[in-house]
C-alpha cells in the first residue's frame, strides 16, 4: 500500500454544477489525516454559511445594480421613454394619495375575486359532477373540450354582447377564462381517485356523499391547487385585459390611460403594482396550500 | 470457516489452512466513516469499515436495508464522499470517481434517449474510442449478455431483465479493474431473478472481473460468492466475514439444495439475527 | 343454498327468493351502466346538456335575440361569405406570420435562457426572483409601456408573443435541467464523463420532456398573446376583427372567427405532438 497519503477529498456531488475534485472554495476537504468528522466539519461551516448567503447578497448586488443603472440612464433618455425611478416613486405616492390607484386595484381585485371564485366553485362542482357520475361526464365531455380548445380572449366580445359595457360582463370574461381549467384538473384528480381510494371509501360503507366530501375533495385538492395557480394566470390576464377594453375600468384602465397620454412614470407605477398583487396572490396560494395541505408534493417545473 | 472481525483490519491477510500465498488485495478500504444528517436526525451510516478485496474474487456485502452496504459502495465507486477513511485500488489512493471501476445501478437507468448498444458505448465515449471500434466492442459485451438483436432498440421495449442486462454489459464495457454491483436483481421478479445470477456467475467466470455485489438476499449471496461480509446497523460496520467454499462452477449444480450451503446460510442468518438482537 | 357475502351476516345462508332479488339488482345496476356507455348517449346527452343550459339561460331573462346567439348555418354562412371577400385572409395571414415569428424568438429565447440558469446555480439564484415577478404578472399590462417603446405596430406585438411564449419554455426547461435524474447523472459519473460530456450527452437529452410540456404551454399561450395583442395593438389581423365584430354585434361572423382561432390553436399544438411522437417518441415512456 503506497505510503503517500494525499488528503484525500472524494467529491461525488449529485449537483450538475459541483466539481469533481475539492478545488473550488466550500467544497468539503477533509484534513489531513482527520478521522475526527467532528473536526472535518468544524472546518467547513463558515465556509457554508458565506456560502449560502452567497446567494441572497449577489440579488441585493444585482438589484442594486439595476436600480442604479436605471437611475443613471433615465438622466439621459427621454423621459417619455423611461422615467427614472425616483419619479415612479414620486408618481407612485402621488397616485395612491389622489385615490387613482386604490379606487383601481379595487375593483380590478374586486372583479378578479368574484371572477375566481365563481369559476372555482362552478368547475369544481361540475369536474367533480362529471368524475363521479357518468352519465354527466358523457354529456359535458365534448362542451368541455370545446370550451377549452377555444382561446377564450377571444370570447371577451362576446361577453360584451352578452352582458353589456360593464363590471358584469368583466367578472363574466375573468370566469370563463379560468372555468375550464377547474373541470379539467378537478376532473383528472377525481379519475385517479377512481383506484385504490375509492375502494376504501366503498369498503367502510360510505355513503355516495360522504365519499365525495371525505375521500374525492381531499384527494382532487392538490389538482385544484394547480388549477387554481393556472387559472390565476389566466384569471390576471383576463382582468386587466377587460379594464382596457370594456370601459376604462381597473388597472387595466388606468394602464391604457397612462399610455395613451405616454404618462411613463405613472404606467410603470402602475405596472408595478400590478406585479405586487399578482405575486401576493401566488403567494397566498402557496401559502394556503402549505397550511391546509402540507402532505402534497409536486414538482414545480412550470408555474403556469 | 469464517474470518471474524478482528482480522479484518489487517487487511484479510490471514492464511487458511491448506492454501499458499495469497493473491495481493486489488481494492482496499480503511477505516470508512459516514454520517448523514436528515432533518436534524443524525444516521450514522458507517463507523469505521475496512475492508480487502483480492484480484478475482467475488465478495457480497450483505445486510438488512439501513446497514450501510449500499453507501460503502457508493463511496468506494466515489458517489459519496466518506467523512474519514481511505480507499485505495491496487495501491493507489481514490480521488474522485474511479475511472477504473464501473458500477451497476438498483434502479437500472438506462439513458432513454439512446438505443441499447449506444447506451453500452457510453462509457466508451468517455475514453474517446473512435466510432467503428466503440460500436464493435459495445456489440461484442452485448453478445457477452445475449442481448445483440436487440442492439438498436429504444431501452423501454425492453423487459426489466433484458434492461438490467444491458446495464452489466455497460459497466462491462469499459472493462473495469473491479466491478460494482448494487442490489441490481432488486427490481426484478423471482424467475428472471435467478436466470440472472445464473448469468453473472457465468460472466464472472469467463472474465475473471473482480466483483463486489450488494445485496439483502442471502441466498443470492451465498450463490454468487467467494466470501460473504455481513453487515449491521447503528451504526453501520461490518459483523463479519464468511468464506463460501463452495465449488465451481455453481450453476451446474443445485446451490441451494447443496447441504454446505444450508449449514453456510443458517450461520449466517443465526449471527445477522444475534447481531441485529444485540444492537438494538 | 349459497353464501351471500360479506356485509350482510357472517355466513348466513340465503333463500332463494331473497338470492333473486339481489340478483334482479345486480343485473339492472350492470345494465344502467351499459346503457351509458352506448354510442347513442355520446351524441344526445351533450345535446340535451346544451339545451338545458340555453333554457336555465331563457329564464333568467339574460337571452334577447338572436343577436345574442347565431345559429350554426349562420356561423357557416358568415365563414364562407368572410372568406371569399377575403377580409380573413388578409388577417390571418398578417396573424400567422406574427404568431410563429413571435412563437420561434420566444422558444429559443426560452431554451437558451432556461439552459443557462438550469446550468449555472449562481445565475438561477440571481435571476430566479425577477422571473417570478415576471411570470407572475399579467403580461398585457406591459402593453401600454410597448407601445409607448416601439409604437402601436408589429414589433409591440411580436414582443408580446415572445414574452408570453419565453417564460414557460424558460421554466419548464430550467426546472427540468436543475432536476434532471439523479440516477442518469450517477451513470454518467461512473462511467466516467467529464463535466462537459454530462452536460451534454445527460443533462440536456434529459431534459428534452420538461422542455415539450413547456413547449406545449408557450404553444397555447402564443395563441392567446396573439389575439390579446392584435385587440390591443392593432388595426389588423384577427383579434382585430374580433373585437370589431364584436363592437358591431355581427355575432355570426364573431362566432366564424372564434372557431377559426379556436382550430388554428389545435392544429398547432398538434403538430407539436405529432413531432414529440415522431423524434422524440421515449419522452412520453421517461421522466
Amino acid at each position: 500500500m503506497s505510503a503517500n497519503i494525499r488528503p484525500g477529498a472524494r467529491s461525488g456531488g449529485a449537483a450538475l454544477a459541483a466539481p469533481r475534485s475539492g478545488a473550488i472554495a466550500g467544497e468539503d476537504v477533509v484534513p489531513l489525516g482527520a478521522r475526527d468528522a467532528a473536526a472535518a466539519a468544524r472546518t467547513r461551516v463558515p465556509l457554508a454559511w458565506a456560502r449560502e448567503h452567497a446567494a441572497t447578497i449577489a440579488r441585493w448586488v444585482v438589484i442594486a445594480a439595476v436600480v442604479g443603472l436605471w437611475q443613471a440612464s433615465a438622466t439621459f433618455l427621454n423621459p417619455i421613454f423611461i422615467s427614472s425611478p425616483v419619479t415612479v416613486v414620486r408618481d407612485f405616492a402621488s397616485l395612491v394619495g389622489n385615490g387613482q390607484l386604490p379606487s383601481a386595484f379595487g375593483s380590478s381585485i374586486g372583479e378578479l375575486a368574484a371572477g375566481a371564485v365563481i369559476a372555482l366553485v362552478l368547475g369544481v362542482t361540475i369536474g367533480m359532477s362529471m368524475g363521479r357520475i357518468r352519465l354527466i361526464e358523457r354529456a359535458l365531455d365534448p362542451l368541455v373540450a370545446l370550451g377549452n380548445a377555444t382561446p377564450s380572449i377571444a370570447l371577451l366580445p362576446v361577453m360584451v354582447v352578452w352582458f353589456g359595457v360593464g363590471s358584469s360582463a368583466r367578472i363574466a370574461f375573468i370566469m370563463v377564462l379560468g372555468l375550464w381549467t377547474f373541470i379539467i384538473n378537478t376532473l383528472a384528480g377525481v379519475r385517479s381517485v377512481r383506484g385504490g381510494l375509492r375502494d376504501v371509501g366503498v369498503a367502510f360503507g360510505l355513503g355516495p356523499w360522504r365519499q365525495t366530501w371525505e375521500i374525492y375533495l381531499p384527494a382532487t385538492a392538490p389538482y385544484i391547487f394547480v388549477a387554481a395557480r393556472i387559472a390565476m394566470a389566466q384569471a390576471t390576464v383576463g382582468m386587466i385585459l377587460s379594464g382596457q377594453e370594456v370601459g376604462q375600468g381597473g388597472l387595466g384602465g388606468l394602464a391604457a390611460d397612462f399610455g395613451s397620454y405616454s404618462e411613463t412614470g405613472q404606467l410603470i407605477a402602475t405596472i408595478a403594482t400590478t406585479t405586487a398583487l399578482a405575486m401576493f396572490l401566488f403567494w397566498l396560494i402557496r401559502t394556503v396550500q402549505a397550511r391546509a395541505f402540507p402532505w402534497i408534493n409536486e414538482t414545480s417545473a412550470g408555474r403556469r | 470457516m469464517t474470518i471474524d472481525a478482528s482480522s479484518v483490519a489487517a487487511g484479510g491477510r490471514v492464511a487458511r489452512a491448506g492454501e499458499g500465498e495469497l493473491a495481493p488485495p486489488i481494492l482496499e478500504v480503511h477505516g470508512i466513516s459516514k454520517t448523514f444528517t436528515t432533518n436534524n436526525r443524525e444516521v450514522v451510516a458507517l463507523r469505521d469499515v475496512s475492508l480487502a478485496v483480492r484480484r478475482g474474487e467475488f465478495v457480497s456485502l450483505v445486510g438488512a436495508s439501513g446497514c450501510g452496504k449500499t453507501t460503502l459502495l457508493r463511496s468506494i465507486v466515489g458517489l459519496e464522499s466518506p467523512d474519514a477513511g481511505i480507499i485505495s485500488l491496487e495501491g493507489q489512493i481514490l480521488d474522485g470517481v474511479s475511472k477504473d471501476m464501473a458500477y451497476v445501478f438498483q434502479d437500472i437507468n438506462l439513458l432513454p434517449w439512446r438505443s441499447v448498444v449506444a447506451n453500452v458505448e457510453l462509457g466508451l465515449e468517455a475514453r474517446a474510442v473512435p466510432k467503428r471500434e466503440r460500436r464493435e466492442r459495445a456489440m461484442h459485451f452485448l453478445g457477452l449478455v445475449g442481448l445483440t438483436d436487440v442492439a438498436d432498440a429504444p431501452p423501454y421495449t425492453l423487459s426489466g431483465g433484458m434492461q438490467q442486462r444491458v446495464g452489466v454489459a455497460r459497466a462491462l464495457a469499459t472493462e473495469p479493474k473491479v466491478l460494482l454491483m448494487d442490489e441490481p436483481f432488486g427490481q426484478l421478479d423471482n424467475f428472471t431473478r435467478e436466470a440472472l445470477q445464473v448469468e453473472i456467475s457465468n460472466l464472472w467466470s469467463r472474465l475473471g472481473t473482480t466483483i463486489v455485489f450488494v445485496t439483502h438476499d442471502v441466498d443470492e449471496a451465498i450463490f454468487l460468492s467467494d466470501r460473504v461480509v455481513l453487515f449491521v446497523p447503528n451504526p453501520g460496520r461490518i459483523s463479519e466475514i464468511v468464506d463460501v467454499p463452495l465449488p465451481r462452477p455453481r450453476s451446474d449444480y443445485d446451490v441451494r439444495a447443496d447441504s454446505r450451503a444450508i449449514e453456510l446460510r443458517s450461520q449466517v442468518m443465526q449471527h445477522l439475527h444475534r447481531a441485529g438482537a444485540v444492537a438494538g | 343454498m349459497s353464501v351471500i357475502g360479506a356485509g350482510a351476516g357472517h355466513g348466513r345462508v340465503a333463500a332463494p327468493s331473497e338470492l333473486s332479488a339481489v340478483a334482479a339488482r345486480q343485473a339492472a345496476r350492470r345494465r344502467r351502466r351499459q346503457l351509458v356507455e352506448h354510442p347513442v348517449v355520446g351524441v344526445v346527452a351533450p345535446l340535451v346538456a346544451v339545451a338545458i343550459v340555453l333554457g336555465a339561460w331563457q329564464l333568467t331573462g339574460h337571452f334577447v335575440s338572436p343577436i345574442l346567439i347565431s345559429s350554426p348555418s349562420q356561423v357557416a354562412r358568415d365563414f364562407v361569405s368572410l372568406w371569399s371577400q377575403g377580409a380573413i385572409s388578409a388577417a390571418i395571414g398578417i396573424s400567422l406570420r406574427e404568431l410563429y415569428l413571435g412563437l420561434a424568438i420566444g422558444v429559443v429565447a426560452g431554451l437558451l435562457l432556461g439552459l443557462l440558469i438550469g446550468r449555472y446555480r449562481l445565475l438561477d439564484n440571481v435571476l430566479s426572483p425577477f422571473i417570478n415577478a415576471a411570470n407572475a404578472t399579467p403580461l398585457n399590462i406591459l402593453i401600454p409601456l410597448m407601445i409607448i417603446w416601439v409604437g402601436l405596430s408589429a414589433q409591440a406585438r411580436v414582443l408580446f408573443i415572445v414574452l408570453i411564449t419565453m417564460f414557460p419554455v424558460l421554466l419548464n426547461t430550467a426546472g427540468g435541467l436543475k432536476n434532471v435524474n439523479r440516477g442518469y447523472m450517477e451513470v454518467g459519473r461512473t462511467l466516467g464523463l467529464s463535466e462537459r460530456q454530462l452536460l451534454w450527452k445527460v443533462a440536456i437529452p434529459a431534459t428534452t420532456p420538461y422542455i415539450f410540456a413547456g413547449l406545449r404551454v408557450g404553444v397555447s399561450l402564443s395563441i392567446i398573446g396573439m389575439i390579446v395583442g392584435e385587440i390591443e395593438v392593432s388595426n389588423v389581423g384577427l383579434g382585430y376583427l374580433l373585437s370589431q365584430y364584436g363592437e358591431s354585434y355581427q355575432t355570426g361572423r364573431l362566432l366564424a372567427l372564434i372557431i377559426l382561432a379556436a382550430i388554428l390553436g389545435v392544429v398547432n399544438v398538434s403538430v407539436l405532438r405529432g413531432v414529440q411522437l415522431r423524434w422524440f417518441k421515449w419522452t412520453r415512456a421517461a421522466r
